[in-house]
């Protein structure tokens, strides 16, 4: 029955999109009026519903014929920027040029992205926000569930604009906007030029595929500085990974040589000063190392709460100083458990962005994953930021353990229910070290502890 | 999709046209096309769009009560659409004259009243003309202009929406095409109507016939009663004041062939005897009177009337006719009718006497009549008898059934009835007995009528229903009409066992239902406009509270405005003011007067503590004139005037 409903709404999702892609809203309206003053239309005698019928289709039917043919003689060029930030607008050009003999006017400029359904899974168990609420119709018919999913696979708002009047052998250009909603990899499929028939009804579209990828960075969120109580004491790291920036060693005094020092380190004026072997001493460099250790474990492939808890995350990276600190971002995968350091050199702030970009949730795996990895990680912190989207015994242990560590670190818990979440805090008796940040207030400065 | 300037008040006027409303189209396009020219907008909150849904609703429930009541159901659909413009003006009209360019369709009405359920914004401009081009066509106006007028609108609609791709001289050439075909098309549609309409006809001629052209039942079909017994719809409601008759008769036949009665006698036209009629000479005794209510559809059809009746009268009545064999036909009555008949059971009409037909059995039937009369050996039983035999032999050998379910194996079905399954309805009881009746040469009629078996506590009368439609057999003998009903007495019970669990419910409705047509009577054609008027009041109300709601707000802005105004106020302070911008130390911007004051003081004294006084007793009069007495400004004004004087000899 269920798969039934899926096939359903899939094959009506299907027909739709054939359908809008075919006619204009008003091609649709006159389609649904012609659908209803037929069925009612037809008895001659009783209605004139018949004659507005017959009007109609003859201009459907016009309309349609006209709509078969179309070859645009026109070539499009778009510089399209390789990344961006969901939820922010993306401007870019495009440069058009008429390859035919005659002027080309009327004609729609859009966009075409890939666009996947929701699976049978995704149908099955993925329940829409505040479903409960709805009735008991709707909730076993799951219609408004499969809007719901439709809309949230919607990954992009993509220009759809009519373009300039182009002269034969004319080259314009023109700027249009996108808005990506989803972080990720937005997937460009091509471009479509419509046109529209006389009486605008129905449209004809030729796709042009010309394949791009934009790398969709999470939302920013306004977030106040991280500041730990240890910050200000340094941990020994011994970078030696920062050997392309040369040698970040910090030079503390001169003495004499010794047996097995490092000729390179002979200072050789000193040398010929004191006349005997002087070497430079000096010091590892001390660095403080954040870790980001963020909670990718829910059964849902698609959870607000995590999309949250990855802007959160993003905003973290993107008010550290990278010349300043180190930042480990610590999470689990499907496949894999992954550290991704940035900062002192290391890598880039944004290909750490990217990282979280990408980051999907982890499905069938215990925390305990995470937790291993947080382990094995957690000499070399001197400090944490967990972002957790659930709270649970496994999430307490971990807490715990860094605690018997002393290693200082926040702990929020994103939630879309405040109040439910602050009782599960108070349950599990962790109300002074974790803080719960509701998805509702992100519009707002999200204030760390 | 862009509506072009005027389309909407074009659409509007047009089905005022073609619906015959003209001042109301051109009222209502009127008033929508103001909102272009009147620059006064509503600022209205998703929650006034939500009152605006739920009174549309309002107008739409009671519009559709109001069709229910005075128009065939069979055209309610028809008539709904035809007022739908109206109907859903006040959405329409929200949009225009709000500042919002969509409108928010929701309600708050239903279970949880509190949080309303609201629809994604819309444009609601488009579907308003879509409603009032099919309310047009719906109207049926069968005007020619209808054609070239729709198609000038659309045409209108799509040339500010055609694809910019072409010229105009395309265009306009398609649309004449499009005009061609679309001719073309409506001819084809009416043709093909009219064929099929025909063929149709033809092929169920027998039934449409009879279904829709025969209110007087001049003939009847083998299970016609049968239909009627599934439904427990109220019909006759009756109250007497003696003993209640118990057949109620409607129709009789003579003529039985291939399953059909058939009755051949004319109705002549019974004229109107001191505001009633006179159906047999008035007994010297006078007889019983019962009142009968009855449900009259087709505003004519057959009487039902209890045996011997002599003297009908009801205002609701208009024109009678009578056939010789008594029975009763309305020519026109109004749709439910009340009369007052008196009875007296043995009353007998004299020219009612059997004919030739009346002995008549259809030869296709013989077989099944001749074995029951061999069988019961009739023949040699006295007339005087037979009655009592044959209905002996049905009570003792036959059932009442509505459920037949056995197979067929003689030809006819009154051979089956009567020589293997030996159940059935009153129909076949009644014709069997007929025939049986005939065959050994006694006259007999087939009679329709109602049986009055059911009391209704509740409306404290006798009540017949549908179901209790029923069929029975008159027999000539000895001079007069003798009712043989040879149905087991038993059948109103096995079909009472068979009513709906709903039946007490849809009786309590039924007797509403009464009570309205009734009022409807009473009051001729004033319930239109009692009905009109409540619906009004209603509709005003709720519009009342919307308007209310909006203007309350306005009034609490206004009230705010109103608060930061101030009147001005002649203070003698102002010359204290003044004396101190004569010093040349000039107040700083923001500056409270008091602490201008204090640094004035430092360089040269002015009496700060005079001033302050005078001070206090002037913001008193500013803030609060209204409640300050004249002793105070007269205080003041004496305090300002000393302090002058002293500021005068200090040579401020």
């Amino acid at each position: 029955m269920r798969s039934s409903l899926y096939k359903l709404y899939k094959h009506t999702e299907q027909i739709k999109t054939k359908v809008r892609g075919k006619t204009t809203p008003m091609g649709r309206f006159f389609l649904l009026m012609t659908f209803a003053s037929t069925l009612f239309g037809l008895n001659t005698n009783a209605t004139m519903l018949y004659q507005l019928a017959a009007i109609l289709l003859s201009f459907l039917t016009v309309s349609y014929i006209l709509s078969l043919r179309f070859s645009p003689h026109i070539s499009i060029t778009r510089n399209i920027p390789l990344s961006c930030s969901a939820g922010e607008k993306l401007s870019y050009t495009l440069i058009l040029h008429n390859n035919g003999n005659k002027k080309e006017k009327g004609f729609i400029y859009r966009e075409e992205e890939h666009r996947d359904l929701p699976t049978v899974a995704e149908f099955l168990q993925t329940p829409e926000t505040y479903e409960k609420k709805r009735n008991i119709v709707d909730r076993k018919l799951k219609y408004y569930r499969w809007l719901w999913l439709i809309e949230r696979k919607k990954k992009a708002t993509l220009p759809r604009l009519e373009m300039q009047t182009i002269l034969p052998g004319e080259m314009l250009e023109m700027d249009v906007y996108l808005t990506a909603e989803k972080r990720g990899y937005l997937h460009l499929q091509g471009y479509v030029i419509e046109r529209y028939d006389p009486f605008g009804l129905f449209r004809t579209s030729v796709f042009f595929r010309k394949e791009k990828n934009i790398l969709v960075l999470p939302k920013i969120y306004s977030i106040t500085d991280l500041v730990f109580d240890g910050s200000r004491k340094y941990h020994r790291g011994g970078i030696s990974t920062a050997g392309k920036y040369g040698d970040s060693e910090e030079f503390i005094a001169l003495r004499e040589f010794q047996a097995g020092d490092s000729i390179r380190h002979i200072d050789w004026k000193a040398t010929a000063r004191q006349e005997k072997p002087i070497i430079r001493q000096y010091q590892d460099e001390f660095f403080s190392r954040y870790g980001i250790i963020l909670d990718t474990f829910t059964s849902l492939s698609d959870c607000p709460v995590f999309e949250e808890a990855v802007s959160i995350a993003a905003s973290i990276v993107v008010k550290q100083n990278p010349g300043r600190s180190v930042v480990d971002l610590l999470f689990a995968g499907n496949t894999f458990v992954s550290t991704s350091t940035m900062g002192k050199g290391l890598a880039e702030q944004n290909h750490m962005l990217e990282i979280l970009a990408s980051v999907r949730t982890c499905q069938g795996k215990p925390f305990s994953e995470l937790t291993g990895l947080v382990k094995s990680h957690a000499n070399l912190l001197s400090g944490a930021v967990l972002i957790f989207i659930t709270l649970d015994e496994q999430r307490k242990e971990l807490l715990a353990y860094l605690q018997a560590l002393q290693i200082p670190f926040r702990a929020l818990l994103i939630s879309s229910e405040e109040k439910k979440s602050q009782a599960t805090i108070d349950a599990l008796d962790l109300t002074s070290c974790i803080t719960v940040i509701s998805t509702l207030r992100t519009n707002q400065e999200i204030l760390l502890p | 999709m862009r509506i072009p300037a005027f389309f909407t008040g074009a659409t509007v006027v047009f089905w005022g046209i073609e619906s015959g409303n003209i001042i109301i189209g051109i009222s209502v396009a009127l008033l929508l096309e103001a909102s272009n020219f009147i620059s006064i907008t509503w600022e209205l909150s998703e929650t006034d769009f939500v009152r605006i849904s739920d009174f549309t609703s309002v107008i739409f429930l009671s519009t559709l009560a109001l069709i229910l009541l005075n128009v065939e159901t069979r055209f309610f659909l028809k008539e709904l659409v035809k007022w739908s413009p109206l109907i859903n003006l006040p959405l329409i009209l929200a949009q225009l004259y709000s500042t919002n360019d969509k409108i928010i369709i929701g309600t708050r009405l239903g279970r949880k009243k509190k949080k309303a359920h609201v629809h994604k914004p819309m444009d609601f401009t488009f579907p308003y003309c879509a409603i009032c081009i099919l309310s047009a066509a719906i109207a049926n106006s069968r005007s020619l202009l209808f054609f070239p007028v729709v198609l000038l609108l659309l045409g209108w609609l799509l040339l500010v929406n055609r694809g910019k791709s072409f010229s105009l001289p395309i265009f306009f050439l398609l649309i004449s095409v499009t005009a061609g075909l679309g001719f073309a098309g409506l001819r084809g549609a009416e043709i093909s109507h009219d064929y099929l309409t025909s063929r149709f006809h033809k092929f169920v001629r027998g039934y449409y016939w009879e279904k829709f052209s025969d209110p007087f039942a001049t003939h009847l079909s083998f299970g016609s009663l049968r239909h009627l017994k599934n439904s427990s719809q109220i019909i006759i409601r009756l109250t007497t004041d003696g003993p209640t008759p118990i057949l109620l008769k409607q129709a009789s036949y003579s003529t039985f062939n291939k399953n059909t009665w058939h009755s051949k006698s004319s109705f002549i036209y019974l004229p109107v005897t001191n505001t009633g009629w006179q159906l047999l000479p008035k007994p010297s005794q006078t007889g019983n009177q019962a009142t009968i209510e009855f449900s009259l559809p087709k505003e004519k059809g057959l009487l039902p009337f209890p045996k011997g009746s002599y003297w009908v009268e009801g205002e609701t009545l208009f024109e009678l006719g009578q056939t010789p064999s008594g029975i009763i036909k309305i020519i026109d009555a109004a749709f439910h009718i009340t009369y007052k008949i008196q009875f007296k059971n043995e009353l007998k009409k004299e020219d009612d006497l059997p004919s030739f037909r009346n002995l008549q059995i259809p030869p296709d039937e013989d077989y099944a009549i001749s074995q029951i009369t061999e069988k019961l050996k009739l023949e040699t039983i006295p007339k005087d008898n037979l009655l009592t035999t044959v209905e002996d032999f049905f009570q003792k050998y036959f059932t009442y059934s509505l459920h037949i379910t056995r197979s067929n194996s003689y030809p006819t079905h009154l051979g089956n009835f009567l020589l293997k399954n030996r159940e059935g309805y009153c129909e076949m009881f009644a014709t069997a007995t007929a025939l049986i009746l005939r065959k050994n040469g006694i006259p007999t009629r087939y009679v329709t009528g109602f049986l009055v078996s059911e009391y209704s506590d509740f409306e404290n009368k006798y009540i017949v229903r549908q179901r209790h439609a029923h069929a029975w057999v008159e027999a000539f003998l000895d001079g007069s009409w003798v009712t043989v009903d040879t149905t087991p007495a038993t059948w109103p019970e096995i079909e009472q066992e068979e009513a709906s669990f709903f039946e007490p419910m849809r009786d309590f409705f039924s007797y509403f239902k009464l009570k309205y047509d009734q009022f409807r009577l009473q009051t001729e054609q004033r319930y239109n406009l009692i009905l009109s008027c409540i619906i009004i009041l209603l509709t005003a109300f709720l519009g009342f509270r919307v308007y209310h709601r909006m203007q309350s707000k306005n009034k609490i802005e206004q009230e705010m405005r109103a608060r930061k105004l101030f009147e001005e106020i002649a203070t003698p302070f102002s010359d204290i003011e003044n004396k101190l911008v004569a010093t040349g130390i000039s107040r700083g911007n923001g500056e409270p007067f008091m602490a201008w004051a204090a640094r004035i003081n430092d360089l040269q004294p002015i009496d700060l503590k005079d001033i302050g006084k005078l001070y206090t007793l002037h913001q008193k009069l500013r803030f609060d004139s209204k409640n300050t007495s004249n002793a105070v400004k007269i205080k003041l004004k004496a305090g300002v005037a000393i302090w002058l004087q002293h500021a005068e000899l200090k040579d401020i």
